[in-house]
């Protein structure tokens, strides 16, 4: 299998490990918010990461819920997500595939302190989706949006454990 | 952050051309605006050697898409992001070169191209000098559909909207702050945050263009380096219909070119960018040499 890599391409080494830093897998705890921001829906899932197309790039594999799980499969997520760093944009382009709905979100990510925060803007919204809290074995995730650009309802969160080590 | 020092003297000037319309909407008929041809209309008419420019730089010109583009709900939006990281570099390099960069678009989203650059040698202030605020964004009521950069420039600027825009390599926060921002020129009345004065055509016109100069020059923080934007449509449309949005009341060019030269007299200003003249509104090229005129007479000194 060569789409798969160990190491980002040297060109790129510091922004590619951006994301490369969460290379591996990882199992998630994931909430469903509902308009008063408590969960209505609580599941388990599994997320690896892993350098990809001659370490170019970097895709990761969303699964909700987790592979052991039992689950209908129509019920199933496993979508692909891929991340390329864009020299003459500065900044991370995103695309998420859902097998799921079959849907593909386009996005754009930046480092911001030290989180990294996704954006895309829809007809109606802003969304976010912000890597927080990030430590070797673990993170926070959030997705958010605001319809005014000033105020933001989080809408579901991830908390992510490490399951294997660094890959690099 | 580099020192300013205008001590010896104004800066040599460099121009630097940016033809693109992309931050506009396309045109009642459905094509592409003709601001971007507003460089050269203006070179030929002599700009460059008027303003004595030691160096010129004519950027490419980027390609106008009429569909949205993806994840973006600004027009161009990605486009703008690519052209504006050239803009900024091109603006950087005049700077460290000790020129004072005058960038001549095009509309009013090379604004973030030009702060962009500056930022990367001062940490600026911004007088922006327009018949309108520009200050739409996500939230507010003229917010919808497809947004046009170049009605949003200063809401941008400001950290006001997607991240694509207010985002920038090198920059911790937006651009520039509200306290370092002077608006001036603004006929609509729109509602703004109450930390960015904005000096009203009205108040511009009751209270005269060297009180003017000197109310937005004093307002900004002692020796804080300033970047002037310049969108044409704040002289009057009876002097100057040839632009996007025109409108009255407005200043004559006189007035405008008193007004930028009053600023120059601070020893503040680092760079300047002039927009919205659309030449395929102005076939005769009946505007080019008023326009000509009172950039000469305003940034150098130097009038017809």
């Amino acid at each position: 299998m060569t789409i798969l890599s160990n190491a980002p391409v040297d060109r790129y080494a510091a922004e590619l490990q951006t994301f490369g830093h969460f290379a591996g897998a990882w199992r998630t705890h994931i909430r469903y918010l509902g308009p008063d921001g408590s969960p209505v829906r609580e599941v388990i899932g599994d997320w690896e990461f892993s350098y990809a197309l001659d370490g170019r790039a970097v895709v990761d594999t969303w699964r909700v819920p987790a592979r052991d799980i039992a689950c209908v499969d129509a019920e199933r997520e496993v979508g692909l997500c891929v991340r390329i760093w864009d020299p003459r944009l500065q900044l991370w382009r995103f695309t998420f595939h859902s097998t799921a709905t079959t849907t593909v979100i386009h996005m754009y990510a930046h480092r911001i302190g030290p989180d990294i925060v996704l954006e895309r803007a829809e007809a109606d919204r802003i969304e976010r989706w912000v890597f927080s809290d990030i430590q070797a074995d673990t993170f926070a995730w959030r997705n958010e949006i605001s319809r005014d650009g000033g105020s933001w309802q989080t809408v579901q969160t991830v908390d992510a454990r490490r399951t294997t080590p660094p890959t690099t | 952050m580099g020192d300013l020092d205008l001590a010896t003297g104004p800066l040599p000037v460099e121009l630097i051309c940016a033809p693109w319309s992309i931050g506009l909407r396309p045109t009642a008929a459905g094509a592409e605006p003709g601001t971007w041809r507003a460089p050269h209309v203006l070179r030929g008419a002599g700009l460059g050697q008027r303003l004595e420019a030691v160096a010129v730089t004519e950027l490419s010109r980027p390609p106008y898409q009429f569909e949205a583009q993806p994840g973006t709900r600004v027009r161009n939006g990605v486009t703008l992001r690519q052209h504006s990281l050239l803009l900024a570099d091109a603006v950087g390099d005049a700077v460290a070169a000790g020129r004072m960069p005058v960038v001549v678009g095009g509309d009013c989203s090379v604004l973030l191209g030009s702060l962009s650059g500056a930022r990367r040698h001062h940490q600026i202030a911004l007088v922006h000098i327009d018949g309108h605020p520009d200050f739409t964004h996500p939230g507010h009521p003229d917010f919808s559909g497809l947004g046009a950069a170049a009605g949003m420039d200063l809401a941008l600027a400001t950290g006001r909207g997607e991240l694509l825009l207010t985002r920038w390599p090198g920059v911790d926060g937006p651009l520039v702050g509200d306290p370092s921002v002077v608006q001036i020129g603004d006929r609509t009345g729109q509602a703004v945050p109450t930390d960015l004065l904005v000096i009203g055509i009205h108040e511009l016109l009751a209270a005269g263009v060297e009180a003017t100069a000197q109310q937005a020059v004093g307002h900004l923080k002692a020796e804080q380096p300033i970047w002037v934007h310049v969108d044409l449509d704040v002289v009057d449309m009876a002097h100057l219909p040839a632009v996007d949005s025109p409108g009255t009341p407005g200043v004559t060019f006189e007035q405008l070119a008193l007004l930028l030269s009053r600023l120059l007299e601070s020893r503040r200003i680092v760079g300047v960018d002039v927009t919205i003249y659309d030449p395929d509104l102005d076939p005769d090229g009946a505007y080019t040499d008023a326009i000509v005129d009172c950039l000469a007479a305003g940034l150098q000194g130097r009038p017809a």
